[in-house]
């Protein structure tokens, strides 16, 4: 054994071996430890990663729900399915290319910039590259049938959900209701309107499909399963009355274009159950095509009705009138001394619109002709002092819904602005302005609503665009009565009285049926005039009219607005329209009540315009 | 009689006897360790093909290639085996030059990934002719050293060794393969070491190869190699490319787990998230199938492997054996542990197999040339008594 090792010659060669096998065991633990903190240690993480890239998640978008109108016949917005056709010039030769492209512009009936771009699209190297979308249905087949027959190739169709919106607006190139329903953008998503307020209920679920992918994303077989079940879209059916609505549209272009406004709404609505009939503006938009409005004038997808803000001027006298026969400083009969114009604190003053005095009238004459001086005297009998007075005429006013949201079931709605006296107190000029109507910003669904609650017996109403949504119906319920069912009457004996007036009597009543309201006409006021320090527009003005019609009761109260209309001549508070605020109420007033199925009462019967002693 | 030098009684001996003594030198663990290796790694070809559309017996699929080159493994195991291993040492030089037209050969008509020179199309096989290099390398030095055993003590003898695996390692680094040309740094230093070289110079030596390591920065590499060399760094830098590898390889050995998910089931093997799982990174799938259990059973063998190695060349009489026994346990140790570190991170990834188990017809058969040489040098003489 000793001769062996000396035969070697080498006297370290065992310590050489012992450290060779120490880098042996060295190496081993090393790997081993590393290996059982991956394996061990970081397993579950690992493992999540592993199943992370592995993952495939597929989403099938459930059908859009269907919008019908309260007939439950007309459609108003549906989702179709629609093919886009893809490219994939990839897959062809350069010839093929350009015939597939020759064949497409053809098939397409493409001209122009259409045909160019369709063309360079498919002479490009993409493999995937959008070439039409909305394709209908014969051109569709035409495509498929040149696919499979080999005619056509490098092509694929893909399914798209498309919102179309069928009934055709009251004007040329726009869509029925289309600033009521809003529109679906291209990632599916309500904008504006029901389309909106509504996206969760009409878009419904997707059904989610999970499954696991190899490293080119394929799914393999048998690994995929339904995570998520999918709720189809519900179907909509609302309290606007299609035929009622293109009525209305068409009627607003018709004052609109007259009277050379920037813009016309009205709002009908049944006073008792606060469902609205119909609602429009003009200049509105179409819901099929809504990309060159996006681009042009995107405030247009805004709804006037409930988004838009105005100074509504006299027919804010009603809210006067609630708050002081509420509180029993006047009765309709109450005298009271009209002077044309008033001086007040602080070396202010006011006037009627005529600048003239009428003397000594009834309160009921002071709303029926629209005395500003009337009113203001009368809000300041609302209290002591013209702190509290403001406080009542405030309250009134917030209790009637001023300031807040009305709720209505449409997005994009704004509480408008009423100044609370008990943080920026009002001078005695800000309480004469409010009692008729100046100094505060208001929607036209807001006042809609408080007239509705004036005629119904006192009872704040929830106004609403859905009534149906699926199988279920929804009635809102009114939100408690604010006023009493005596002032009610009262109320709705002096807008019979008003309408009755001389002044608009003409204009205004309907054989057969009960009709009233009131008129506003406001001057606006221009912040950009006068080099910056503001002032009145010179010709322009904002018209209301809101009133009701009905036969024993009010049956429909209708909102007309009218902005920036320019009068036909303009004289002493005289300032005519082509088509007036009253006047397009009194022909909505009657294609309402056909609608509703509401013939006249026979003359007999119908009731004469009431008189406030009544 | 006295004329003829020859000795007779062992002539007359060695069918009855040679044989037995032979069968008792003869070092069964180690063939069989090698052969629970490479059965391992026909189990890893087996779930690579069984991933595949075709059947697993296609011929051309994974498993099917790595059973006919287990075959011929296993033939020239046999035939390295029985082939007198001091012809060898006639032999070295010649062999020398041999390996060194190989390499050559690989550099001209040779084909690879990305522009490199790798395989050479042997008969319809694909073989890369840098890994029956490595072997003959060990080889040659075993040789060489053996014969300069006492001179060892000075700079000329460690410097001559140098100059030797010089030309095949340049040729090795113009194909380029970087994974080669460590291994044989490896071999060499290995052997230098169990020698006895003077272990003052050797010393020196590696503090000047560290010196050099910049300027083999600039110089040698090729940009895919430090950029492999930058992702192991840093594997965020780059998650797609070069650490995309890493991370698959991470995900792959980590959700293994304890057990494994079992042959065949490995999502990072059969969904293809895990690039050249058969080859370079087959242990990765085996952590993944046979999970942390399989990857300790691995180990085992092949520490028990090397310890057979080792034991074996430690007891040989013949220093050309002891040397023989030490650059192939080099070559196993450092191609282990460069080949699973980088699968599990610890080492940059540069394309060395793993020994037996790797998917590669040229790795496997020159182990089996290499085991067949120690085995040759076991039964060729008695072991050392102790």
């Amino acid at each position: 054994m000793r001769e062996t090792r000396a035969m070697l010659g080498r006297s370290d060669s065992r310590v050489r071996l012992l450290m060779v096998l120490a880098a042996l065991v060295t190496v081993s633990s090393t790997l081993l430890l590393r290996l059982a903190y991956w394996q061990v240690d970081q397993r579950d993480h690992l493992v999540s990663l592993a199943r992370a890239q592995m993952a495939v998640r597929t989403e099938v978008p459930a059908l859009r729900g269907t919008i019908y109108d309260r007939t439950g016949t007309m459609v108003l917005a549906s989702t179709v399915e629609r093919d886009r056709l893809i490219g994939s010039p990839s897959e062809l030769t350069i010839a093929a290319r350009s015939q597939v492209a020759e064949r497409l512009v053809a098939l397409l009936h493409f001209q122009g910039s259409a045909a160019d771009q369709l063309r360079a699209a498919m002479a490009s190297d993409g493999s995937y590259v959008l070439l039409a979308e909305d394709l209908d249905a014969a051109t569709s087949q035409e495509i498929r049938d040149g696919l499979a027959s080999g005619d056509l190739a490098g092509l694929s169709l893909e399914a798209q959900q498309v919102r179309v919106y069928p009934q055709a607006g009251g004007a040329p190139g726009t869509s029925l209701a289309a600033q009521l329903l809003g529109f679906v953008n291209a990632g599916g998503a309500g904008q504006y309107g029901v389309e909106e307020y509504y996206q969760d209920l009409l878009a419904g679920r997707p059904e989610v499909i999970e499954g696991q992918s190899d490293i080119s994303g394929q799914p393999l077989a048998g690994s995929e399963q339904i995570v998520q079940q999918g709720v189809p879209g519900a179907d909509l059916r609302l309290t606007i009355d299609a035929g009622l609505q293109l009525t209305l549209e068409q009627e607003l272009m018709a004052a609109a274009v007259a009277d050379r406004t920037s813009s016309a709404s009205a709002v009908i609505m049944d006073p008792r159950s606060g469902a609205i009939l119909a609602s429009a503006s003009y200049p509105s938009y179409d819901g099929n095509d809504y990309g060159p409005t996006a681009n042009s004038d995107p405030g247009r997808f805004l709804d006037p009705t409930i988004s838009a803000v105005y100074e509504p001027g006299s027919v804010f006298k009603f809210l006067t009138a609630a708050a002081a026969i509420g509180k029993g400083v006047v009765t309709p009969l109450t005298k009271v001394d009209d002077s044309g114009t008033l001086a007040l604190a602080g070396g202010t003053r006011i006037w009627d619109a005529d600048k003239r005095a009428m003397g000594s009238i009834t309160f009921a004459d002071v709303l029926a002709y629209s005395r500003n001086v009337g009113a203001a005297r009368v809000s300041m009998l609302l209290g002591k002092t013209t702190e509290a007075a403001a406080q009542v005429l405030y309250q009134t006013w917030r209790t009637f819904g001023f300031g807040s949201l009305t709720g209505v079931d449409l997005a994009g709605e704004v509480p408008g602005l009423v100044n609370d006296p008990s943080v920026q107190p009002w001078r005695q000029i800000d309480l004469a302005n409010g009692a008729f109507g100046q100094g505060v910003a208001v929607t036209p669904m807001q006042l809609v609503t408080a007239y509705s609650t004036m005629v119904n017996g006192g009872f704040l109403v929830q106004p609403h665009v859905v009534g149906q949504v699926g199988e279920q119906p929804v009635d809102p319920q009114s939100r408690g009565r604010i006023i009493d069912e005596t002032l009610s009457r009262t109320l709705v004996g002096l807008m019979q009285h008003v309408a009755a007036s001389p002044w608009y009597r003409a204009g205004t009543l309907v054989a057969g049926y009960n009709v009233g309201g009131k008129s506003g006409t406001a001057q606006i006021w221009d912040p950009t005039a006068n080099g910056g320090k503001g002032d009145w527009k010179p010709n322009d003005y904002n018209y209301s009219w809101i009133g009701f019609i009905g036969r024993d009761h009010p049956d429909a109260v209708i909102g007309v607005v009218l902005r920036d209309a320019k009068p036909l001549s303009i004289a002493q508070g005289v300032l005519p329209l082509a088509v007036s605020a009253n006047g397009l109420f009194r022909r909505l007033a009657v294609d309402t009540m056909t609608v509703l199925h509401l013939p006249p009462l026979p003359a007999a019967s119908a009731a004469t315009p009431a008189t406030p002693d009544q | 009689m006295g004329v003829l030098r020859a000795e007779p009684a062992k002539v007359r001996r060695w069918p009855s006897e040679s044989v037995g003594l032979a069968w008792r030198a003869y070092d069964v663990q180690l063939t069989v360790y090698a052969v629970l290796l490479a059965v391992i790694g026909l189990a890893m070809a087996y779930s690579n093909s069984a991933a595949g559309s075709g059947s697993v017996l296609d011929s051309g699929s994974t498993f099917t290639r790595g059973l006919i080159w287990a075959l011929l493994a296993a033939v020239v195991f046999v035939v390295a085996t029985a082939f007198d291993y001091k012809w060898l040492k006639t032999f070295a030089w010649p062999l020398y030059f041999v390996n060194l037209g190989l390499l050559g050969v690989s550099l001209v008509i040779g084909s690879g990934v990305g522009g490199s020179a790798r395989w050479v199309s042997v008969l319809g096989f694909q073989f890369q002719f840098s890994e029956l290099a490595k072997i003959l390398m060990i080889v040659v030095l075993a040789n060489y050293l053996a014969r300069r055993e006492a001179k060892l003590d000075s700079l000329a003898g460690i410097l001559g060794a140098c100059l030797l695996v010089g030309p095949p390692w340049i040729l090795v680094m113009l194909q380029p393969d970087l994974g080669t040309s460590l291994v044989l740094f490896a071999i060499l230093a290995g052997m230098l070491f169990m020698s006895g070289a003077s272990l003052r110079w050797l010393g020196i030596l590696a503090l000047v190869a560290v010196a050099a390591a910049p300027i083999a920065w600039t110089h040698v590499l090729r940009d895919y190699q430090r950029q492999r060399l930058i992702s192991f760094l840093d594997p965020s830098a780059d998650p797609l490319g070069s650490g995309y590898q890493l991370l698959q390889s991470q995900i792959a050995v980590g959700s293994g787990g304890w057990m494994g998910k079992g042959l065949t089931n490995g999502t990072q093997n059969q969904l293809d998230f895990l690039p050249v799982q058969t080859t370079d990174f087959v242990f990765a799938i085996l952590a993944e199938e046979l999970g942390f259990v399989g990857a300790i059973v691995v180990l085992g063998l092949f520490v028990a492997l090397l310890w057979r190695i080792l034991q074996g060349a430690w007891r040989s009489r013949d220093p050309f054996g002891l040397l023989v026994g030490s650059g192939m346990a080099s070559m196993i140790l450092f191609q282990l542990f460069v080949n699973i570190g980088m699968v599990i991170g610890i080492m940059p990834i540069t394309g060395i197999p793993l020994p037996f188990v790797t998917h590669g017809g040229a790795s496997l058969v020159s182990l089996a040339a290499g085991l067949g040489i120690i085995q040759s040098i076991n039964i060729r003489q008695a072991r050392a008594e102790w």
